[in-house]
């Protein structure tokens, strides 16, 4: 048989014809950037927007909110459950936003006209140091109250942070531990925690009001580090040690009523809490629900349709997929019920500076990187700012510097010319999902462009962690995100790329050893003042960049989530979640 | 024929989409020493078994032609276009252009995210389909037709055995099987830092697909042969003293090209759609390599604001899959012109 | 009758023993180490040998299987837990017992082969026997057209462009999602319709050519002619005597199929993120959660096997001409 021309055309001419009647009206043009209200472009990121309060922004009430009111149920959507609820051990950013309606910590963050303030939660301020650093005091606010009614003592913050260092009590951050004990990673060593009977000497309650942490080293960072939920005061007899992840004894605004583990939660009104002690939470619905197990994109679909009670829906991580964004950007009504915000997260892709050791080769790395086509596969501006720099936008001191000068899309001709006629072969590593299976498509085509020999390598999604976690894995480029726990150079640069730190799953993905670099961290630890040491951070991340290309940094992220018309006061908080601190239902 | 022999056995078995497509009714009986020039003939008269086998030898002609199409028309299904040329993406990377980006350029659009050229991916994407679904379908029928015949004519202990063995592939949940070994297959056959090559990996899907497979072959042509092995001339060969290989090669495998013939025919769109639901489960093919079932799973994310690009590869699947299971049918029919369908 | 369902009950049970041991030593070949994986981001060595010797993952290969199958009769301990039996593990992943987690899931499972089953009998033997008795009318044409249509599109292509046109655009269908049917009547059979209309037309069509056929075979077979010629009408005989010849292959092919929807509509439930037996196959796969994937092996055989025992018994009731033997 042989084939007739027509006979391919009428096969392609009943696609196209079903094509051309059904289907999508495009994306649209490109000048929509440019139009106000279709606008893709994100929230101009602000620097050093970042301040340390004193005694008068700490004090109670949170200014209200000109239109909000009291009462009513916010309803929360989430994936999944949290997996812990204990203030000793939570880390991850949605479980530490919960926590915010739960618990009190010495410390806390307060958005004021955009601006990042360290305030004093528990605590009268910030807290002060005699000598520099070394020793820490925090005196307590009058009033404060847990759930039952009884008052939180300063005792209780010892014993909070005492417990935090028991072995059962894993999950959460350790810099106060590590900074206490000065034995890094070791700390149990020093102290295991109270369970056996012990108490410790380094942090002092001489009175119900104040609390003293006697640190190893001087820490300037130390009132960032008792933010976080570490420092929440527990009642020793209310520690119900492994139970108490289950349901905390409540020291904030709200406590647990009912909990139905993998399906839903409710916190009730704690009537004990008085929002005169509090700089920062306002607590205007009398309940808030938990609903838990639907797809992020159902999630998303059911916060769009806002059936019922979905009006009051909000989530605190469920970002808009890049399947929605554009409908979610580009719809003003959709649009206008988004919270939107620069958060601390950043991610680059790593170079295994072990294995890929001529500096030549990783400057041409980072020049060659299509980080443009990569954000595009992964949603857009939605999904966040391209970056030059290691640190953000969030972190105090953050400095903009571009250390190769190529376009976002990257440069292979100048790549090419770092390289001057070296092929080195690249193993890309990337977990392996349809998303990142696309992004190793377009970060082979664009090294390739360059003269590199790329190798794409998917990996098990569950164990991408691991696989690249491991000091001896077989990659040269992967990516990896970080989060920086307060807004500080410190809870970056060390964490990423402090050669001393280089261990199993640790966090030096890039396996970067520079000594002269470690030093110069040591240095700017022990500054004393915080801004002088942002500044410093600012600059070594520059000379990191500039002297060894160990990374490739790729974009600083934006949260975009959705919630329903029936809410107000709906923001992207520092952790980078949406906060439910000044929600309230309309 | 006799119903309440489970003979009625469709291909499906070896389908991993929920809905077994091309489960047509069992094939009919053997119909004797039937010419196949004869067959042929029938063949020609029957105007739809003719357009559907135009539109199958179509689909192959572009399936294995992708490469010179390619050439002529400039285009390959690997250079991320809408990347490189500004003026194709919007920011989201979505197609600017209506339909999905179809333009004089860009015949069927091109790809959300990336910017491939949609009309070689899914040409190449017939490929890498084809290639994968008539390679399962030669080792399962083969496999079946050794086995079912073994067991047919040896009868005994080796039937019993063999039937077992059937029944007990038959109750493996195939589908889990499919996504669960793939992984496991794969991770053993590389190591870190290596990339596996296409070929490979189209090699193991080849191998979960036909491990199951072939009991359902071996299952009907076992049916056929115990009711071949008591016709008289199959008892007259044995009686005059031919050894075994002849009455398997004269007497019983002419006969049984009729079933092997539609089941094989069937099984190829069946598995089309299999490999599709793999790469649609995430365990199929994967990128670079164009592949019909990757671009739904694309499609089915896009769809809300690029629909186009779910109708391509599913309109063109769908097309494919009818004509094929026309063809099988009208073979059937023209091989065995008692059936009355 | 017994006799036969005992003997079929022992043979199934055999079978399944096979299935879970073969599922057991070929996923020994996984190279992920669980332990790891369910140890997380703070993993220390120490929590790592715990984990390992409490999951047993510490024992050879032969003694975790006999542990695995001894737990399935007479239960098994965890460390200080105790899994009564039958048991079926924990999850790797979250610690979960596997038999609570199937439990949970399989309503969805079940709701989604239940519906669709009643849509797709009902349409496709209905269409199938109407297009037999018009045999050659243009009615026959059409439906078989279009059957053969419907049982060649792939049901995650049909379940996007239906949700698109029906849900999103026109707004007829209810959004498909699973809503346990003890809490919400009406919002469970809302939720599924759609996913219950796709895997119809996909299964409908499949039973409309098999309906048709069977009945175009039993009308002409012998007793089917005599009671015409005795003077019965299409209808009449149908209704009395040819659907009993009609109706085996339709069961047979409906016996294994229901064993597979009750194994988990793989495809359908990932399309609409029905969180049943399915959907739970394909992420314990992807997580590596060993127990996970033998509970839904498991179950997903079990399913396949009773059917099969199942179908077998009602071919005796339905068809005079089958001996059980």
């Amino acid at each position: 048989m042989t084939l007739r021309p027509g006979q391919r055309l009428a096969v392609m001419g009943a696609v196209l014809a079903i094509g051309a009647t059904a289907c999508s009206s495009g994306g649209g043009s490109t000048d929509n950037a440019a139009k106000p209200g279709g606008s893709a472009a994100p929230p101009a990121a602000k620097t050093a927007a970042v301040r340390i309060g004193d005694a008068s922004d700490s004090t109670g009430p949170a200014a209200a909110i000109p239109e909000a009111k009291t009462g009513g149920t916010a309803l929360v959507l989430e994936r999944a459950d949290f997996n812990h609820l204990d203030p000793a051990r939570v880390y991850v950013s949605h479980e530490q936003t919960v926590l915010l309606l739960l618990s009190r910590q010495l410390t806390t963050f307060k958005q004021v006209d955009g601006q990042t303030v360290l305030v004093g939660d528990l605590a009268k301020d910030t807290g002060s140091s005699p000598d520099g650093g070394k020793t820490w005091k925090f005196t307590l606010k009058d009033n404060l109250k847990y759930e039952d009614g009884s008052a939180i003592k300063a005792a209780d913050i010892k014993y909070g942070v005492e417990r935090s260092f028991a072995k059962e009590i894993t999950g959460g951050p350790t810099w106060i531990q590590e900074w206490l004990t000065g034995k890094g990673a070791d700390f149990r060593t020093v102290y295991d925690g109270p369970y056996n009977g012990k108490s410790y000497d380094a942090i002092e309650a001489p009175d119900e009001k104040t609390v003293v942490f006697k640190l190893a080293e001087p820490r300037a960072d130390f009132p960032f580090a008792v933010a976080m939920h570490t420092s929440s005061p527990v009642p020793r007899e209310k520690d119900t040690k492994l139970d108490f992840d289950k349901k905390p004894f409540s020291s904030g605004p709200y406590k647990i009523s009912s909990r139905d583990i993998d399906k839903g939660m409710v916190l009730s009104r704690n009537e004990h809490w008085n929002p005169a002690t509090d700089a920062v939470r306002h607590a205007y619905p009398d309940q808030w629900k938990f609903e838990f197990g639907a797809q992020n994109q159902q999630i998303n679909e059911r916060i769009i349709a806002a059936n019922g009670e979905d009006k009051n829906a909000m989530t605190f991580r469920t970002a808009v997929g890049r399947e929605s964004a554009q409908k979610v950007l580009e719809t003003p009504d959709l649009k206008a019920r988004t919270a939107d915000a620069f958060t601390p997260f950043a991610e680059y892709f790593d170079i295994n500076n072990r294995r890929v050791t001529d500096l030549k080769t990783r400057q041409a790395i980072v020049a060659a990187f299509p980080k443009q086509q990569v954000r595009q596969i992964l949603g857009g501006p939605a999904y966040g700012e391209l970056s030059t720099t290691l640190i953000s936008p969030t972190v105090l001191g953050y400095e903009k510097y571009d250390s190769v000068g190529v376009p976002p899309t990257g440069d292979p001709e100048k790549a090419k010319q770092i390289l001057a006629g070296a092929t080195p072969t690249i193993v890309f590593a990337f977990p392996q999902t349809p998303v990142w299976e696309q992004i190793g498509v377009a970060v082979n085509e664009a090294l390739t462009k360059a003269g590199f020999k790329v190798v794409a390598k998917p990996i098990n999604d569950k164990s991408y962690y691991t696989e690249i976690g491991r000091t001896a894995n077989e990659y040269d480029l992967y990516w990896s995100g970080w989060g920086a726990d307060w807004p500080s150079g410190i809870a970056v640069l060390p964490a990423k790329l402090d050669g001393r730190k280089i261990q199993d799953d640790g966090t030096n993905y890039a396996l970067y050893d520079n000594k002269a670099v470690s030093a110069e961290m040591d240095k700017i630890a022990l500054v004393s003042d915080v801004v002088e040491a942002g500044k410093q951070w600012a600059a070594l991340d520059k000379k990191i960049m500039t002297e060894d290309s160990p990374v490739v940094p790729f974009v600083y992220r934006r949260q975009l989530t959705l919630y329903g018309p029936g809410l107000g006061g709906v923001k992207v908080g520092f952790i980078g979640s949406t906060y439910p601190t000044d929600v309230w239902v309309k | 024929m006799s119903l309440s022999s489970p003979t009625a056995e469709a291909p499906s078995s070896a389908s991993a989409t929920d809905g077994s497509p091309a489960a047509a009714p069992a094939p009919g009986p053997p119909a004797g020493l039937t010419p196949m020039r004869l067959a042929w003939r029938r063949f020609r008269r029957d105007k739809a078994g003719v357009a559907a086998g135009s539109v199958v030898l179509l689909f192959f002609v572009a399936g294995l032609g992708a490469p010179l199409f390619a050439k002529l028309y400039g285009k390959d299904p690997y250079t991320t276009y809408g990347q490189n040329e500004p003026g194709l993406l919007n920011d989201y990377g979505y197609p600017i252009a209506p339909n999905g980006g179809i333009s004089g350029e860009y015949w069927l659009g091109i790809e959300p995210g990336l910017g491939r050229d949609v009309l070689t991916q899914l040409l190449y994407g017939i490929r890498t389909s084809l290639l994968i679904s008539l390679a399962v379908v030669a080792i399962v029928t083969v496999l079946g037709v050794v086995v079912g015949v073994t067991a047919g004519y040896l009868g005994g202990r080796t039937d019993y055995l063999a039937g077992r063995v059937i029944d007990v592939m038959l109750s493996f949940p195939s589908t889990l099987f499919f996504i669960a070994f793939t992984p496991v297959v794969t991770s053993l056959l590389t190591s870190p830092g290596e990339e596996m090559s296409p070929l490979l990996r189209g090699s193991i899907l080849v191998m979960v697909l036909s491990a199951f497979g072939w009991a359902g072959v071996a299952r009907l042509l076992r049916g056929q042969v115990l009711s071949l092995r008591s016709r008289e001339f199959v008892e007259a060969a044995r009686a005059s003293g031919s050894p075994p290989h002849r009455i398997i090669f004269h007497e019983l495998l002419p006969n049984l090209w009729t079933p092997i013939l539609v089941t094989a025919s069937l099984a190829v769109p069946a598995y089309v759609t299999t490999e599709a639901a793999l790469s649609y489960l995430g365990v199929g093919m994967v990128e670079p390599t164009p592949d019909w079932g990757r671009m739904l799973l694309k499609g089915a994310e896009v769809y809300q604001t690029d629909i186009t690009y779910m109708f391509v590869p599913g309109i063109s699947m769908l097309i494919f899959v009818v004509a094929f299971n026309l063809l099988g049918d009208s073979i059937r029919d023209a091989l065995d012109p008692k059936t009355d369908r | 009758m017994l006799r036969f369902l005992v003997r079929r009950l022992l043979g199934a049970a055999l079978i399944l023993f096979i299935v879970i041991t073969a599922t057991f030593f070929l996923f020994f070949a996984v190279p992920d180490d669980p332990a790891r994986l369910s140890c997380g981001k703070t993993c220390t060595p120490d929590t790592l040998a715990a984990i390992r010797a409490n999951l047993g993952l510490d024992q050879s290969v032969p003694a975790q299987y006999w542990d695995y199958l001894s737990g399935i009769f007479v239960g098994r301990d965890y460390g200080e837990m105790r899994c009564d039996a039958p048991c079926l593990g924990y999850s790797f992943v979250n610690s979960e017992p596997v038999l609570d987690t199937l439990l949970d899931r399989f309503p969805a499972t079940l709701s989604l082969a239940f519906g669709a089953s009643v849509i797709f009998l009902t349409v496709g033997i209905g269409v199938g026997v109407v297009a037999a008795l018009n045999r050659g009318g243009w009615l026959d044409k059409t439906t078989m057209a279009l059957s053969l249509i419907g049982a060649s599109v792939t049901i995650q292509f049909l379940g996007v462009i239906a949700r698109y046109v029906f849900v999103d655009e026109l707004r007829w269908l209810p959004k498909p999602e699973y809503v346990p049917l003890l809490d919400d009547t009406p919002g469970w059979a809302g939720g599924l319709l759609l996913p219950w209309l796709t895997l119809a037309v996909v299964q409908a069509a499949v039973y409309t050519r098999l309906t048709r056929s069977s009945m175009v075979d039993s009308l002409q077979e012998d007793y089917v002619r005599t009671v015409r010629a005795k003077g019965l009408t299409p209808f009449q005989v149908t209704g009395k005597h040819a659907w009993r010849g009609a109706v085996t292959p339709v069961l047979t092919v409906y016996g294994i199929e229901l064993g597979t929807l009750l194994g988990g509509a793989v495809v359908t439930e990932t399309t609409f993120n029905i969180p049943g037996i399915g959907k739970l196959a394909v992420s314990s796969v992807a997580n590596s959660d060993l127990p996970m994937i033998m509970g839904v092996v498991l179950i997903a055989a079990g399913a396949m096997v009773l059917a099969n025992v199942v179908v077998d018994a009602l071919y005796a009731v339905i068809d005079p001409r089958v001996r059980l033997s």
